[in-house]
């Protein structure tokens, strides 16, 4: 996912700026800054806007393709269930720091179903969050994690993570289900 | 007991929550054998122990107008820590700088690796 | 209020130290940039203590840069620690030694 480029006529290139002013990139930034600001005015809406149009514009980014569709209620239950994951996660993990037993931990390659950078990226991003398994590697040619995971006793309990990874994916595709259409042009 | 002596208690335990959980992953830091398990301690006050404290703040202080940059902060530091542990992780593991005799399983070192530029996504 | 305030500080600063001592020991570089992206974090904690306890909020945009700056050490020293390491990487055939800084 690399910025459009354009090349100039001495054949230099840069990053092209049409389509730089993003509306999703608008309302972030706008947000950031109201609760930077921790209030909202009309003035601060105005240069909120402002700004978030310069910003935009003075650091154009390549637009971002999510490719999939929105689910709202399944997208709160993943949400529900990333906390739970954590508080429990980080218990474990807490319970592992203080007991005298060695660990014992295991590399698990998780290939993921899914074909798109911005799932695998997901995934990625929600595994690393949770305490206990950290991402070392990530394939994007097989579309295949590399995770550390901590306290791990045997080859069983890896498989047993390795399907967790594969249910959040699961759940995460029936709350961002991919389109059809885009699957087709790189 | 009014609205505001319960939001206190649970400020007051948000906050020692979250540095309970701080001292507990600087043990593991201090304890684990090799970084990437210690990797693992590490993320837990970046996560839960940060949502934790801003959340025993915003109890505490009770102003809307701080709830955001609370939240901001939040996010900003679960963004950032997955970035960063990606990278440390990484470069940990291509240096060799894993106890090997800890893995139980290690699919990375295992499967033939068609080489792939470096940087590569 | 202020008695769990003394105490959660007492706490963070019993991890802070014990951070320093990884800080100090860590056989490798990316050791200390872990034990630090953790102070960070404490830190980011001990400064929201201090906002719970005096109710200033002038701290809190700090933290925000806080927060969002503290992994740019980490993520550094990650790419020098695996450029330096690269060259070598493909032939090591002792892995598991370590310490090599």
């Amino acid at each position: 996912m690399s910025p459009v480029m354009r090349t100039r006529r001495d054949g230099s290139t840069r990053p092209a700026r049409h389509r730089a002013v993003q509306p999703l990139a608008v309302v972030w930034l706008l947000l950031v800054w109201l609760a930077l600001w921790g209030a909202v005015t009309p003035l601060l809406l105005v240069g909120g806007v402002l700004v978030a149009v310069l910003v935009c514009v003075t650091f154009p980014l390549p637009p971002i393709d999510l490719g999939s569709s929105v689910r709202p209620l399944p997208l709160l239950g993943v949400i529900a269930r990333f906390h739970l994951d954590v508080v429990r996660a980080s218990i474990e993990v807490a319970g592992v720091v203080l007991r005298r037993r060695p660990v014992r931990n295991a590399v698990v390659a998780v290939d993921l179903e899914t074909k798109s950078d911005f799932m695998m990226t997901l995934v990625a991003s929600m595994l690393s969050l949770v305490p206990g398994s950290v991402v070392v590697e990530a394939r994007r040619s097989t579309h295949t994690l590399y995770l550390h995971v901590i306290d791990v006793p045997d080859a069983e309990a890896a498989d047993e993570f390795r399907r967790t990874a594969l249910d959040l994916e699961q759940r995460l595709l029936r709350a961002l289900p991919p389109r059809r259409v885009d699957q087709e042009d790189p | 007991m009014s609205w505001t002596q319960v939001a206190d208690l649970a400020a007051a335990v948000c906050i020692l929550l979250g540095a309970v959980l701080a001292l507990i992953a600087a043990i593991g830091v201090v304890r684990l054998p090799d970084l990437l398990t210690r990797m693992h301690a590490a993320t837990k006050p970046q996560v839960l122990g940060t949502v934790l404290v801003m959340t025993g703040v915003a109890l505490r202080l009770r102003d809307p107008g701080v709830v955001g940059i609370l939240a901001l902060i939040v996010l900003l530091q679960m963004a950032t820590s997955v970035v960063s542990s990606h990278m440390v992780g990484r470069a940990s593991f291509r240096a060799g700088q894993v106890r090997h005799d800890l893995l139980v399983v290690d699919e990375l070192s295992d499967r033939p690796s068609h080489e792939e530029p470096r940087g590569a996504p | 209020m202020t008695v769990v305030l003394v105490l959660g500080a007492t706490l963070l600063a019993a991890a802070a130290v014990l951070l320093l001592v990884r800080l100090t020991i860590g056989p490798t570089i990316l050791d200390r940039s872990v034990a630090l992206d953790v102070l960070v974090a404490v830190t980011v904690c001990a400064t929201g203590l201090y906002v719970a306890h005096s109710g200033v909020t002038y701290p809190l945009p700090m933290l925000v840069v806080l927060a969002g700056c503290g992994m740019v050490g980490a993520v550094s020293v990650a790419r020098y620690a695996s450029r330096s390491d690269d060259l070598e990487a493909g032939d090591r055939d002792d892995p598991g030694t370590g310490g090599k800084w």
